[in-house]
């Protein structure tokens, strides 16, 4: 049995009887799976990381593991655990199944990361909103003791006082726009470390941590096979995306509508398209604006930090009411596909 | 009243405060001015007009001002002004403060010197 274990850490091949008792007791979480991708075997370990669900006899994607792209965003009692997973292949008779082990991953953000970094994203755009305010009102102040000073050359009355006083309130303004502008610096907005993620597995993240918040929800998923990787913060992407069937949603459900999401490629960028039957979307730049949300359920920050979260990861976010088959209204998440090393 | 240096500019700001100050300082150098308060408005105009330079803040009540620029072939001079410059921004194009960009506030006499920089170069200025 010990040799089994050893064997199992340090090499690929495991061709004794499996050692039920010896996965039981692993530190690690560790997995079985046969080659159809079907959990045979999981540990204690595996199961506190899984709070509530169902191993034994579970399909990996279900459970929102990808060995491919080593790492996997489970709930976990409400929250999101973020884990590495480690695949190694492991022989029984002529078949080749795997054997997986999950560890917590310090590299990919977990709930509390994503959560201060959601925080960070919304104050930083309250802060981008108050510059663009007040540093409207802040130029005028400027232009109009300019145009003062001019008036009072032009009319040949340019008292030095009153340019000198004149001066003194444009300063005042520049310093006001300064304090502005360090308070913006406050929140520089970082993705931290990233991932290649499957974008499928990202959606099917998505999809689970959106009704595991909202409950049941007429979703169905369209994912377009042999996607290429995308680099992400998975963790971000896959709060934006959830934020974004939120929006979909709640404006979909007012004409008791439906939503879809699918993947696709084009021209080496990865689609991910959220399509509400009933979501009526127009094409002006309002709702990007936190401060000018007109739309009572519409959430306009959270919409802006999306938009800015998919720029960051140099993609971008598009809406419409024309991109999609039968002119739904439309969220198009593209995002840069990653290209493989030949 | 100055006299005309031959020049037409068109500014495009929803604040009318700003809008009109710059209008008529650059005006009191001798520029042709029109204004536009909206991205729908600065269309139309530039559909049916010629400008030798458009000066433009970028978030704009009815749309961005650097998306409505970039829909344009070829595109005119211009000149992006905003309270602030973010990443997303320089995703469509290269924005410069001091050449093709000016945060807000700012003193006339700067956005003037770039102006005339901007009417006086042959070259894409964008």
């Amino acid at each position: 049995m010990t040799k089994n274990l050893e064997t199992a850490g340090t090499a690929s091949r495991l061709t004794d009887p499996l050692p039920a008792e010896f996965f039981e007791s692993a530190p690690d979480a560790t997995l079985i799976v046969n080659p159809a991708g079907v959990v045979m075997h999981s540990n204690r370990r595996a199961r506190t990381m899984f709070a509530g669900e169902e191993l034994v006899g579970a399909d990996t994607s279900r459970l929102g593991i990808s060995a491919d792209d080593g790492v996997a965003l489970v709930r976990n009692g409400g929250k999101l655990l973020a884990i590495d997973v480690v695949a190694r292949q492991i022989q029984l008779g002529h078949e080749s199944w795997q054997l997986l082990v999950l560890r917590d991953s310090p590299s990919v953000p977990a709930e509390r990361d994503l959560t201060r970094a959601w925080k960070n994203l919304a104050l930083g755009e309250i802060n981008n909103s108050l510059a663009h305010e007040l540093n409207q009102p802040l130029a005028a102040v400027t232009l109009h003791c300019e145009a003062a000073a001019a008036a009072a050359e032009d009319a040949g009355n340019a008292d030095p006082e009153l340019l000198a006083e004149l001066q003194r309130a444009t300063a005042q303004a520049f310093r006001a726009s300064n304090v502005v502008t360090r308070l913006r610096q406050l929140f520089v907005f970082d993705i931290g470390a990233t991932v290649a993620a499957w974008p499928n597995m990202l959606v099917q993240d998505a999809v689970r941590g959106f009704v595991a918040h909202s409950g049941p929800k007429d979703i169905s998923s369209r994912l377009a096979a042999g996607l290429p990787p995308v680099e992400v913060n998975a963790g971000l992407i896959v709060q934006a995306l959830i934020s974004l069937m939120g929006n979909a949603a709640s404006l979909a459900q007012s004409e008791h509508g439906s939503i879809e999401i699918a993947t696709e490629q084009s021209a080496g960028e990865v689609c991910i398209s959220i399509t509400g039957a009933g979501l009526q979307l127009d094409t002006d730049a309002q709702r990007f604006s936190p401060l000018k949300d007109r739309h009572a359920s519409w959430a306009g920050l959270e919409f802006a930090i999306c938009r800015r979260v998919i720029a960051a990861h140099g993609g971008r976010l598009e809406v419409s009411g024309q991109c999609c088959a039968g002119g739904k209204g439309c969220f198009c998440v593209r995002l840069p596909a990653q290209v493989r090393e030949q | 009243m100055s006299t005309s240096n031959g020049y037409r500019l068109l500014i495009v700001d929803d604040y009318k405060e700003v809008r009109s100050l710059v209008s008529r300082q650059l005006q009191r150098q001798g520029y042709e001015v029109v204004e536009a308060n909206c991205v729908t408005q600065a269309k139309k105009l530039l559909a049916s007009d010629v400008f030798d330079l458009v000066i433009t803040d970028v978030s704009l009540n009815d749309g961005n001002g650097i998306d409505m620029m970039a829909a344009i072939e070829p595109m005119p001079k211009t000149i992006f002004m905003s309270g602030y410059m973010q990443p997303s921004m320089t995703a469509t194009m290269e924005l410069e403060a001091g050449r093709n960009f000016i945060y807000k506030p700012f003193k006339i006499k700067t956005l003037a010197q770039m102006v005339g920089t901007a009417v006086n170069n042959d070259g894409d200025q964008n």
